[in-house]
């Protein structure tokens, strides 16, 4: 098992460092957040183990992630989106839940499946204190499947209880990122180890709930081979314990280490052909893995050359529900060899090769 | 400590090096073919080969810090490298340079090509200046066609190809002169092998291929000039297509002392100015301050302002052979000169006086006008005429003239009718000079070889080196010898400086102004002093000066080849070209 090459907690080392890093950068938001609305609100389709479902996607503006508050993860912004100060009121969650069902009303669709976020633990009971979290479990009790996003630390049988009892499919999402310690605390900053994550799972199994895990392609400070082969060896290593891997390739989201980086030339979101040949390689595992790349094509987001980027964009969208390999396979262009050679060349001393 | 690579010649802050491997590789070059990358430790623990590779630069197990994430993750994360005995090379960030007693240092920090110039700079002088002067610099991903002359002339040996293929895999064609896009190309501007393709036929790869070539031939050419000692006219010229490299070049030169303490104080090959940065060349710049700072007049006669010649020195050219005529010893002459600004008569020998060329039109750009006569009004407030007599022809000279003495009390009569040459303007010079006498020949000889002490030593060392002295020469003082009949002195005309024999040396080093000094270790020093001989050495020496060598086994003088911080923080060159030595 890789470990970490500083102990985590020396002043000014490591951890230390990054969360002093991470702090100044978040200091200079400003901006302010209603406690009554969701941060976010969508409707997608998701493939899981027991089809493919309509997904009402929730997230949950709550007081934020409590790590984040400490400095955080290199690449995380949605802290960035929380009400400051802390907490929300039983009262105003439940309005925010009121704003999706009426939205999903609207769009007069009925998800299967709900998916709920909160830009930090939905299992830590100072997010969502335990009243809230039983209310929020019958509310949606109607359902055949509910993905449930935290931290492993928080997550206990009791609390997979309050949603298995109400018998909906439970799925616990958590942000795994990486099977490597090393990068998961040197790159991404992200505290918990390899071991928490899997005694998470196995407190899931035993209370009937599936892992969802989500990796994230392309930390800061990874060459992109470097990215590429840390996510096809963490897919494997994960394979046993989740049934679902949602690989998320980074992009640069506000007021984080990843985006002042991204703005002195230092980072580069994922190519584009990265995902699809990591999804081709791990096609022939039993696993599910599928890709929903945020801000695909864009400057900030998973990117090819500007030309190609919708096609392929499209062929991971397909393969998401298809699972089909050969989808991936069909675009091409002439920036293949550009990402090759930088596959080949991009190394850890002259990094990103190309912004 | 660095084993495996040695400078073997610098033009400024340019270096031509030598990596020490079975077969040596020299430098500048492009170092993609020996390179061994022992990997990046933010993803993995990395080992070290073993048996260590000798015929490649080994980059050790590193933690690169990409530009952007700031002093504090700079220092926590940073790796010290392992001893590891083959060539080595470490990769650092510019806050994290220091002495890691590898042969290489790779910057992290480099593909922030379009970042501010400013900080470019001060990334690289600040890299530069912390690690050993006798290691190599590897900027990796960087080098075009069109910079790579930059980059050598700030003192990066090492690069590679990988910017010049990749650009030109996204369809980018290089050349010296810039960036083209291939889809606007009508033909291929260039008759390289890989060019003679038609243009419908040349795919991205073939351009790829034309970069590299284009890359290595401008390397080729540079390492050329650089023996030549030329790299700064070479890269005026480069720089002039790209403006980020144009604002690079000005700041870097605002930056004075990093380039000012690489050039030599004094070089036979010469120099072209053609535009306003050529102003600002650190030799000019210090000729500049070494006048305002060391020079004094001694000749006790009007001055006469005159204009500079082609020809160098500028007496030796037919315009000042007729001004002579004029003149005839009886006025001091100083010389109104771009891009060096005035040149006084005892001061023509001496670099870069007699060394420049520069392009002449007759008309004088604002620039030029304002800083000369910055300096002519600084010069007049520090040299006391009964007179002056300037003898300008109307246009930028004259307004040069007419600016600096704006606030002088004394006298100016001006005596160009129309041309300095007309016979007109000669009789005014001849007549403005009626009541003055003649200096002597051993006056002349004196106060050159005094001013010339003075510019080379500091202000005083004339009067105090030459006192009482015998002066050996034809137009000037070429030898001379002490009141005992010891020589102390010989006058290198081709570079109008003073080599010092060991009596010359041991006198400027017992009185009060002292010399250069350099202290060695126990050994007699023959034919040179090298690096790791030398213990300390003043911090103001500059490559060509002339240095005391001082060890407990023996005295001698000679001529530094490095600088003093160089010679200090080397451990491989040969540092001093030794002249004269004491054994004990």
């Amino acid at each position: 098992m890789d470990q970490p090459s500083y102990d985590v907690y020396e002043l000014e080392k490591g951890m230390d460092a990054h969360n002093l890093t991470m702090r100044e950068i978040r200091s200079h938001n400003q901006r302010t957040y209603d406690s009554k609305s969701p941060t976010r609100i969508w409707i997608d389709e998701d493939n899981t183990p027991s089809g493919i479902y309509k997904s009402l996607t929730i997230i949950l503006n709550t007081g934020g992630c409590r790590w984040a508050r400490a400095g955080g993860c290199t690449m995380c912004g949605y802290v960035a989106e929380s009400v400051a100060g802390g907490s929300v009121s039983h009262e105003d969650l439940l309005a925010q839940i009121q704003v999706a069902l009426d939205y999903e009303k609207q769009k007069n669709i009925h998800c299967g499946q709900i998916k709920i976020y909160t830009s930090g633990s939905f299992f830590d009971e100072r997010e969502i204190p335990p009243t809230t979290r039983e209310e929020i479990a019958k509310i949606f009790s109607n359902r055949d499947r509910i993905v449930i996003e935290s931290l492993p630390d928080f997550v206990t049988e009791q609390k997979i209880s309050d949603f298995t009892n109400m018998d909906l499919s439970v799925d616990i999402a958590i942000g795994l990122e990486t099977a490597s310690d090393r990068i998961r605390h040197d790159c991404i900053n992200k505290y918990f180890t390899f071991e928490d994550f899997i005694a998470a799972s196995t407190i899931a199994n035993q209370a009937g709930a599936g892992i969802k895990a989500y990796l994230l392609l392309k930390p800061p400070f990874l060459s992109e081979v470097e990215a590429i082969t840390d996510m096809i060896d963490s897919i494997d290593q994960v394979s046993p314990y989740a049934h679902t891997i949602s690989m998320n390739p980074s992009n640069v989201q506000r007021h984080t280490l990843v985006e002042q980086l991204y703005f002195s030339h230092g980072y580069r979101p994922p190519w584009l052909w990265s995902i699809s040949s990591i999804l081709r390689e791990t096609a022939k595992t039993n696993i599910i893995v599928v890709s929903d790349p945020v801000g695909a094509g864009s400057d900030r987001g998973p990117h090819n050359c500007g030309s190609c980027d919708d096609i392929v964009f499209r062929s991971i969208k397909d393969f998401n529900l298809r699972q089909d390999p050969s989808v991936l396979s069909e675009p091409s262009c002439d920036c293949q060899e550009t990402w090759k050679f930088i596959l080949e060349n991009e190394t850890g001393y002259n990094l990103p090769l190309l912004h | 400590m660095t084993k495996y690579f040695e400078v073997t010649h610098r033009n400024g802050a340019a270096r031509l090096g030598k990596l020490r491997f079975p077969t040596p590789r020299m430098t500048p070059s492009f170092c993609d073919d020996f390179i061994h990358n022992s990997g990046s430790l933010w993803a993995n623990e990395q080992e070290i080969p073993s048996p260590p590779p000798l015929d490649n630069l080994l980059i050790l197990p590193h933690r690169g810090v990409p530009p952007g994430a700031g002093n504090l993750l700079e220092e926590a994360f940073f790796v010290k490298p392992p001893d590891v005995d083959c060539p080595t090379a470490a990769v650092i960030s510019p806050k994290m340079a220091s002495d890691l007693s590898t042969d290489a240092y790779i910057l992290s920090t480099a593909p922030y090509s379009t970042g501010s110039p400013q900080k470019f700079c001060n990334d690289i002088i600040k890299t530069r200046s912390s690690t050993p002067p006798d290691s190599a610099l590897y900027l990796p991903g960087f080098a075009t066609p069109q910079n790579l002359s930059f980059l050598i002339y700030m003192g990066i040996d090492l690069f590679d190809t990988t910017r010049a293929f990749l650009l030109g895999l996204q369809g980018k064609y290089l050349l010296p002169t810039g960036e083209y896009l291939l889809e606007n190309l009508e033909d291929l501007p260039c008759n390289c092998s890989t060019c003679s393709v038609s243009i419908d036929d040349f795919t991205n790869e073939l351009c790829a291929a034309h970069n590299v070539g284009i890359l290595q031939n401008e390397l080729s050419l540079i390492v050329h000039i650089i023996k030549s000692n030329n790299l700064r006219d070479h890269l005026e010229g480069r720089v002039r297509h790209n403006t980020w490299l144009t604002s690079a070049l000005r700041y870097l030169d605002s930056q004075n002392d990093y380039l000012e303490q690489r050039t030599p104080i004094a070089r036979k090959e010469g120099f072209i100015s053609t535009t306003d940065d050529s102003l600002n060349r650190p030799e000019i710049h210090r000729f500049q301050q070494r006048l305002i700072k060391r020079y004094e007049t001694r000749f006790k006669l009007p001055l006469i302002l005159v204009p500079c010649s082609a020809k160098k020195p500028y007496s030796k050219s037919k315009s000042h052979r007729f001004l002579h005529q004029s003149i005839r010893f009886r006025g001091h002459k100083v010389s109104i000169s771009s891009p060096l600004g005035i040149v006084p008569q005892e001061l023509e020998l001496t670099y870069p006086a007699q060394h420049y060329d520069t392009a002449l039109t007759g008309d004088w750009s604002p620039t030029e006008i304002q800083r000369i006569s910055n300096l002519l009004s600084q010069f007049l407030k520090l040299n006391n005429y009964s007179k002056i007599i300037a003898h300008v022809p109307p246009g930028g000279y004259m307004d040069i003239v007419k600016l600096a003495t704006t606030d002088y009390g004394n006298p100016i009569e001006y005596t160009v009718k129309d041309h300095a040459l007309s016979p007109d303007s000669l009789k005014n010079l001849d007549g403005a000079l009626s009541e003055e006498s003649p200096y002597s020949r051993h006056e002349r000889m004196l106060y050159q070889a005094q001013a010339i002490a003075d510019y080379q030593f500091g202000k005083g060392v004339g009067n105090l080196l030459f006192e009482n002295c015998t002066l050996k020469g034809k137009f000037f003082a070429r030898r001379i010898f002490d009141h005992n009949n010891d020589q102390i002195a010989t006058l290198l005309p081709e570079y109008g400086i003073f080599s010092l024999t060991l009596q010359g040396a041991n006198k400027l080093q017992n009185s009060k102004f002292g010399m250069p000094t350099v202290m060695i270790n126990d050994f007699v020093p023959r034919g040179s002093v090298l690096a790791p001989g030398i213990v300390s050495a003043s911090d103001t020496i500059r490559p060509g000066d002339e240095v005391f060598v001082q060890g407990p086994l023996a005295l001698a003088v000679g001529r530094a080849i490095m600088s003093g911080p160089e010679m200090e923080q080397s451990s491989r060159g040969v540092a001093i070209d030794i002249r004269h030595v004491q054994k004990f």
